[in-house]
């Protein structure tokens, strides 16, 4: 074989070469970077906690929280859950995507029994910006008292 | 040089080792569905708003058409499921039915009796082995055999999240 040589073509690797180079490369535990894996999005979770507040409202209103900005695009599963005590009849607790309303379908309730209650629900939201913000919001379902809410809790898992 | 490589062993260690730190530094783009073991994660969501009320017995049953998730591929999964309901004479009970067989229950979560609409979730971890699989919700009441109690049911969903 000479000193040199320069490999032009695949063709010159028999079937059996590349068979035989599969397998090593299969075998020898090179370190691929993960980010050359293309389609796979690292799973992310982020977690937020707030509220303990009074809904004063029957129009959806933020509290203290939860709220998680600076999110990536990707698709997310959000759970989410809230407390409540002396609840005016029910109060509902949804997710602000960017500042937009939310509607009452994607909702977690409490209704006011005189217990505290704590309920909790989920949603799937593909969030497209390059900087994304989810904030819990809440109303009251019925006007003329308040809602105390306690805690309240804002999960957020990107699995695509 | 011969015309054609026909063993690995043609190849020096120097000249292995030299093209697994090419691989490792090339950027190379692998597809995902590549990696051997490894299924992306995916989440499937079925939701049911009937607000109607319905019969529930004192054995596991569906309730309207839902909610239900078909065709779901073998695998390691996350359920998540609830509803949000109303009845005002026995306690409900609500668990997963997988692949038509009427749920056992031993992931079920209950609803108390309190005359005012309830939001309850519950979740569990489930292998599912078969090709395709059906993972529904069922419901009961906590009752002497044989009664029967109405309850009303504004929403109820299921969520599969499959991680391996």
């Amino acid at each position: 074989m000479p000193e040199e040589y320069l490999l032009n073509s695949i063709q010159e690797m028999s079937p059996e070469f590349l068979s035989e180079l599969k397998l090593w490369v299969e075998q020898a535990g090179i370190a691929i970077p993960f980010g050359q894996l293309v389609g796979f999005t690292q799973f992310v979770v982020q977690a937020s906690t707030g509220a303990f507040g009074d809904v004063t409202s029957t129009s959806y209103m933020t509290l203290n929280g939860p709220s998680i900005t600076g999110l990536p695009p990707g698709k997310y599963l959000l759970i989410y859950a809230m407390a409540v005590v002396n609840g005016p009849s029910e109060t509902l607790m949804a997710i602000s995507v960017n500042g937009d309303t939310p509607t009452d379908a994607d909702a977690v309730s409490v209704p006011a029994t005189g217990d505290v209650l704590m309920a909790a629900t989920i949603r799937l939201v593909t969030l497209t910006g390059n900087s994304n913000t989810l904030t819990g919001m809440y109303r009251n379902v019925v006007s003329g008292s308040t809602g105390g809410v306690g805690p309240a809790w804002l999960l957020a898992v990107r699995y695509a | 040089m011969p015309e054609k490589l026909t063993s690995i062993f043609q190849v020096s260690p120097a000249a292995l080792k030299d093209l697994s730190s090419w691989i490792e530094r090339a950027g190379i783009a692998i597809p995902v569905n590549q990696i051997v073991g490894f299924s992306s994660y995916q989440a499937q969501l079925s939701k049911e708003e009937p607000n109607a009320s319905t019969t529930i017995g004192t054995t596991y049953q569906d309730i309207f058409t839902g909610p239900k998730l078909s065709g779901l591929r073998p695998g390691k999964y996350i359920f998540m499921f609830g509803c949000q309901a109303k009845g005002s004479n026995y306690s409900l009970l609500t668990a997963l039915s997988y692949n038509g067989q009427t749920s056992t229950g031993e992931d079920g979560v209950s609803v108390p009796s309190s005359g005012v609409y309830l939001h309850v979730m519950g979740l569990t971890l489930k292998t599912l082995t078969q090709d395709e699989n059906t993972v529904r919700q069922q419901f009961r009441i906590i009752a002497p055999p044989g009664t029967t109690d109405g309850w009303i049911f504004l929403q109820t969903w299921l969520l599969g999240f499959k991680y391996a």
